[in-house]
């Protein structure tokens, strides 16, 4: 919206929205290169309009709080099953209606309660320095605070949802406490501060400041894709391991969406969540950011396939969510900056 | 050379240039030790610019500056500020804001053992009457107590001669006598050779032993106070010193002038050829108010001073005179009253000279 | 001509007396309000998370806050008093131009700077390639790589801010009368005295007072901090208020950030104090300065370099570079449309009221008033995101308000505050009134009131004194604080990035959300935009200061 637009539709506010056309308001976590391309598909197809908004996911969230009933928001478009359980919690989202999503979204993946529906899928696990580190050493995340990795480790901070949501699994498997005991044991086998987002602790690899890395997969594909050689260079000597395969699994999370609970254009917001499971739509989300459909009909990118094969842990996603404010407070204590 | 040898103070052919302006050319002078002396001269006469080149801020043209026989300055040598033993009190006081007086006073001590500079402190403090006042920042004393301060923080290191930049043209003008001769008692009492730069004749007066009179770059005349007042060696110096005026005048005889006042004989031979046309320089209190005089002038204007009036009077020639009657004598203006001249020495130049002035 | 009376009514040209006191009142008001909201929070109860920050994070934070500051104060220092120093007391070649050189890196907002320097030092970047290209040893490609840490923030926040302390250390330096060194030298004492006993500790309120301002920038900043994973105050409360939305503690983070913000005016008050009593001599340095020439001259030309070519030159080029052959081009005229559009209306209407509230204090001087203006004041130390949060809170209540009124009359529920650019114009007016006010005041000061006076008698009305005698004189200090206050807002990025409305982006926030996805490169454009628009106020600010 640009400035002048927003004077005067200030003037008339809510009444100048809900008069429009068809159209749906999205607020959208993910970048907008990654979902303007879907967008905009769904707008030809449809006729319907598409307003984005971006921000950061707590931003956004905090937004459709205060904003209440007033919300213009119709659907919220954000990175993991945290994210998507605090929306719920918050009490900002309403049932997801809708045969279609609950049919192709498989049960792990979507809110028991149909508050919130998963679109893509990514794993986190560990990656490592080829030269430098025998894989046959790595097997779990709980292996990861072995004195063997002292100071030999790059993870991102405590702020970051994905760790968040690593240590809320944990919780789940093995209890606060021992997962407070295995923050801990991480904290000390820091090579160095969390600095940076997962990218950076991949690059962090390969430049030697440490031998191992966790990092969501779909980071590692983009620099697979990469044709910058700098990139090539990581990718050449930094190795994907997937971890917990003799157990439960790694560790996976999703992007996903809810429908706003005040969403002045439900059916729209319907129609864009389903137009988004469509094979088609499934394949190139995944595609252009090197995820996981949650359909599995949809095609896989030869990039994923690359990645080889693994085994995910089966559990409830709405779960990360429910143990998400533990699992902060359980790294602020262990001192995981 | 024997002024070499006595004089504290001693500059031989000095000029200095500002670029390409030469702003002091071929001055010489001596001050012996313990005299107070003055550079007096209108501004822009190149006085500040001298005593900058004694106190080392300013590279020399040409010429020498000798202090108790070192060398200060001279072309290609330059002794630091630092290190020349000279202390300055700046026009604009200059006192450090962040010190206290006794921190100031005490500033340039720092070669003195603690006991030592605390004893001339005190005796400082005692010689400018601030005994009192010694723990105050210098923002919460008055102009002439911040005045003197400054005097006893250059006094403080005993320099061998103190430099004085007309210290006391921030201050109000009857301040400004009283400090004049107050500073004199103190660096009298002191010892401490000291030149003093001003415009102000009175001030000079006040203060000096010996006055070097400037103008445009050059010393017109050295001597006493009184020499200066009643023996002005040229028209310049004349009128500087104090108010006067040129009457057409006519040698008579070896020893006597006529003037349109009547022949005047002055207390020793003149060194003018009877018949010589000269300019006689006539000072206010040299014409005096006679109601029996056979000369008679027009009163012009006149400014009463109290004790007495200083009339303006119109000669018959038309030149306008001052002269001094006691304060009773209350004529109107446009009045004819009697005047006669009362000269012991006179101030006779040549006509060829007096355009110097 | 018609006899006048002074009367009071009559001494306020044109205008209605309790307008201008109503308007200075609200202003205060304005400033007050996310004040006091946020610390009327230490009075309630308090959050588990809270509490869970007071046992775990609230520590880090302050000391991080702390260290942060106590090395930018350090930096500031280090980079702006020698730059002072040579350029107060040397005459070299090219002292002019790096006089007003200096001033640049004022242009960059500290977090630009931050993904610029990231950027190209990244571990792929130009640098640590060709470090690793001729074997540079580790110990000198480590701190490169550790950019991104506390030591690095201060780096980057002492590189932009250390303008403050050049410029109040020049002017310090510059003010002390020559006759104060010459007298220093005549008692006796060396060049390196005179600077230790006499010229530093003179210019130490100066300076003093520079390193404050910078380290209240330090304090309020977010973005740099953000970006290089340093946890202090100001990512706390944003944590806070996001990760854990916890508005509470938030607003109690705010408060303890406060506390040390208020120690900090105190102190800069103080130093401010002593400032104005020094500066009392009026002969200037040009005669005492020493002329340089050869190597010794190009050392210095080298050393005064050093801070522009690290804070300015060296990230514009890079900027250039960036925008010009590498950044994926998205169109910023609407970013750059939104933004200029957003920070012109914001800075004439802020400028609106700082007029109002410098003429209120011009024609009815009163105690209270001088409180009020003094508050409003405040208003700059007060950190964006603290201001956000102030501003959200009841905006979000009288929202909620207004909409249960109106519901009865069948209007829709509406963010009429709240989420609107009212509320992001309400946060600049609390942010930067203090600015616009402090320009309008010296420009307003400069006008006698015997100026108005001899208008008055030479016939003029009240409303012609105003405009034929305060329009015209008034004008370059009005638009002055118009220019600064715009670019300020143009650089403002915490308050905009919480308070702006639905889809509506600017330059800062593209550029803060580009680098938060690791697009350094792409954020170029949007940052240089900033940077160059921030450019125009320090050109002013230095034709302001003269010729030295």
């Amino acid at each position: 919206m640009t400035f002048t637009r927003y004077l005067t539709g200030a003037l008339v506010g809510a009444l100048s929205m809900s008069a429009m056309a068809a159209e749906v308001n999205v607020y959208s976590a993910r970048q907008d290169a990654l979902i303007v391309p879907l967008l905009e598909q769904f707008e030809a197809e449809t006729g319907i309009e598409v307003n984005l908004i971006t921000g950061k996911a707590g931003g956004l969230l905090s937004r459709m709080q205060s904003e209440g009933a007033a919300s213009p928001a119709d659907v919220l478009i954000t990175v993991d099953a945290g994210n998507l359980h605090r929306a719920k919690e918050a009490g900002v989202v309403q049932t997801i209606q809708s045969d279609v999503l609950q049919s192709r979204i498989p049960e792990t993946l979507r809110d028991p309660e149909m508050q919130w529906v998963g679109l893509t899928k990514r794993a986190r696990t560990v990656f490592y320095a080829e030269d430098r580190v025998d894989p046959a050493n790595l097997s779990t995340y709980e292996n990861l605070v072995d004195d063997q990795w002292k100071g030999r480790i790059c993870i991102r901070s405590s702020s970051n949802v994905y760790n968040q949501s690593l240590v809320a699994s944990l919780i789940e498997v093995h209890g606060e406490e021992a997962t407070e005991e295995w923050a801990r044991g991480m904290v000390a086998n820091m090579a160095r501060k969390p600095t940076g987002g997962d990218t950076d602790q991949l690059r962090a690899v390969a430049a030697g400041q440490c031998d191992i890395a966790v990092s969501n997969t779909y980071y590692y594909g983009r620099l697979l894709d990469s044709d910058k050689p700098e990139d090539q260079q990581v990718v050449d000597t930094v190795k994907a391991f997937w971890v917990n395969q003799d157990d439960r699994g790694t560790h996976i999370n999703i992007s996903g969406a809810v429908i706003a609970k005040h969403a002045p254009n439900y059916d729209e917001a319907i129609q864009l969540l389903e137009f988004m499971v469509s094979d088609d739509a499934q394949a190139y989300y995944a595609e252009i950011n090197h995820e996981f459909p949650v359909v599995d009909t949809a095609t896989v990118s030869d990039t994923i396939q690359s990645l080889g094969t693994y085994k995910a842990h089966d559990l409830n996603l709405s779960i990360l969510g429910e143990n998400n404010k533990r699992a902060v407070m359980v790294m602020d204590r262990a001192g995981w900056q | 050379m024997t002024e070499h040898d006595t004089a504290a103070l001693y500059i031989r052919d000095l000029t200095l240039e500002y670029g390409r302006n030469t702003v002091v050319r071929d001055v010489n002078l001596a001050f012996k030790p313990q005299e107070l002396g003055c550079l007096l001269g209108p501004s822009g006469c190149g006085k500040s610019t001298l005593l900058r080149a004694i106190a080392g801020f300013q590279p020399l043209s040409s010429g020498e500056i000798w202090l108790d026989s070192h060398l200060l300055a001279s072309p290609g040598v330059s002794v630091a500020p630092e290190h020349r033993g000279v202390g300055m009190v700046f026009q604009d006081i200059a006192l450090f804001p962040h010190l206290t007086v006794d921190e100031n006073i005490r500033f340039g001590l720092t070669a003195w053992s603690a006991a030592q500079a605390e004893d001339r402190v005190r005796e400082l403090l005692a010689l400018i009457g601030l005994e009192a006042l010694g723990a105050r920042y210098p923002h919460e004393l008055s102009g002439g107590q911040q005045q003197r301060v400054a005097l006893a923080r250059a006094m403080a290191p005993k320099p061998s001669l103190l430099l004085l930049d007309e210290p006391f043209s921030g201050l109000d003008t009857e301040l400004r006598g009283r400090l004049a001769s107050e500073v004199r008692t103190i660096l009298k009492s002191d010892g401490i050779c000291s030149l003093l730069v001003t415009h102000d004749q009175r001030e000079a007066f006040d203060f000096a032993d010996r006055i070097a009179v400037m103008h445009d770059g050059h010393i017109c005349q050295i001597d006493t106070p009184y020499n200066l007042y009643h023996e002005p060696e040229n028209a310049f110096v004349a009128h500087f010193v104090g108010p006067g005026e040129l009457v057409d005048a006519t040698v008579v005889s070896p020893q006597a002038v006529e003037s349109p006042l009547g022949v005047l004989t002055n207390d020793q031979p003149l060194a003018f050829e009877p018949g010589t046309a000269v300019k006689l320089f006539l000072r206010p209190d040299d014409l005096i108010h006679d109601d029996a005089s056979d000369y008679q002038a027009i009163l012009v204007n006149k400014h009463f001073r109290g004790a007495h009036h200083l009339y303006e009077v119109r000669l018959d020639n038309g030149v306008v005179l001052g002269c001094f009657a006691p304060s009773h004598h209350n004529h109107t203006i446009g009045e004819s009253i009697g005047v006669r001249l009362d000269v012991e020495h006179l101030v006779v130049f040549p006509i060829t000279a007096v355009g110097h002035g | 001509m018609a006899v006048t009376t002074l009367t009071k009514s009559d001494r306020l040209g044109g205008f209605r007396p309790n307008g201008l006191l109503l308007s200075t009142l609200g202003a205060a008001l304005c400033v007050a309000l996310p004040l006091c909201v946020v610390l009327s929070f230490i009075l309630t109860t308090q959050s588990d998370v809270w509490a869970h920050l007071v046992d775990t994070l609230l520590l880090r934070y302050a000391t991080n806050t702390v260290a942060l500051s106590a090395l930018v104060a350090v930096g500031v220092v280090a980079l702006g008093v020698p730059a002072a120093w040579m350029i107060a007391f040397y005459r070299f070649p090219g002292r002019t131009v790096l006089s007003w050189l200096l001033l640049l890196p004022m242009a960059y907002p500290a977090y630009i700077l931050a993904y610029t320097y990231t950027g190209v030092l990244e571990y792929a970047g130009p640098v640590l390639t060709w470090m690793r290209a001729i074997d540079a040893p580790a110990w000198l490609m480590a701190p490169i790589l550790n950019i991104r840490s506390l030591p690095g923030a201060a780096l980057m926040l002492s590189l932009v801010l250390y303008p403050y302390v050049y410029l109040l250390a020049r002017a310090a330096f510059l003010e002390q009368s020559a006759n104060l060194m010459e007298a220093g030298y005549t008692l006796g004492q060396t060049r390196f005295a005179v600077l230790r006993r006499i010229v530093i500790p003179m210019a130490r309120p100066a300076i003093a007072a520079g390193a404050l301002l910078a380290i209240m920038e330090t304090v309020a900043d977010f973005g740099t901090v953000q970006f290089f994973g340093v946890q202090t105050l100001t990512t706390g409360i944003m944590r806070t208020y996001y990760g854990f939305g916890d508005t509470a503690g938030a607003a109690q983070l705010s408060s303890v950030l406060l506390g040390f913000v208020a120690v900090l005016v105190i102190l800069e008050r103080y130093s401010r104090h002593r400032v104005r009593y020094y500066s009392d001599q009026t002969r200037r340095l040009n005669q005492a300065a020493q002329h340089l020439t050869g190597t010794r001259a190009l050392t210095v030309q080298l050393l005064c370099a050093i801070p522009v070519i690290f804070g300015f030159f060296i990230p514009t080029v890079l900027l250039v570079n960036w925008t010009v052959f590498e950044a994926q081009l998205q169109s910023l005229w609407l970013l750059a449309w939104n933004s200029f559009a957003l920070a012109g209306v914001s800075s004439v209407l802020i400028v609106g009221v700082a007029l109002l509230v410098a003429y209120a204090n011009r024609l009815f001087p009163s105690r209270q008033l001088s409180h009020m203006t003094t508050l409003i004041g405040l208003g700059y130390a007060l950190p964006g995101v603290v201001v956000a949060i102030g501003v959200l809170i009841p905006f979000g209540s009288m929202d909620a308000w207004i909409s249960a009124q109106l519901a009865p009359l069948g209007v829709e529920p509406t963010l009429w505050l709240s989420g609107s650019l009212f509320a992001v114009m309400f946060a600049y007016l609390v942010r930067f009134l203090a600015v616009a006010n402090g320009n309008v005041v010296s420009g307003l000061s400069r006008i006698r009131p015997s100026l108005d006076h001899s208008g008055r008698l030479l016939g003029l009305s009240q409303g012609a004194v105003l405009s034929q005698i305060h329009v015209p004189l008034m004008r370059s200090s009005v638009l002055t604080a118009i220019l600064v206050c715009f670019v300020d807002i143009l650089k403002e990025l915490p308050a905009t990035l919480i308070l702006r409305p639905f889809d509506f982006n600017t330059l800062a926030v593209r550029a803060y959300e580009l680098a938060g996805q690791e697009r350094l490169i792409d954020a170029a454009p949007a940052s240089l935009c900033i940077v160059l628009v921030g450019l125009l106020p320090v050109i002013l600010l230095n034709r302001s200061i003269g010729k030295l």
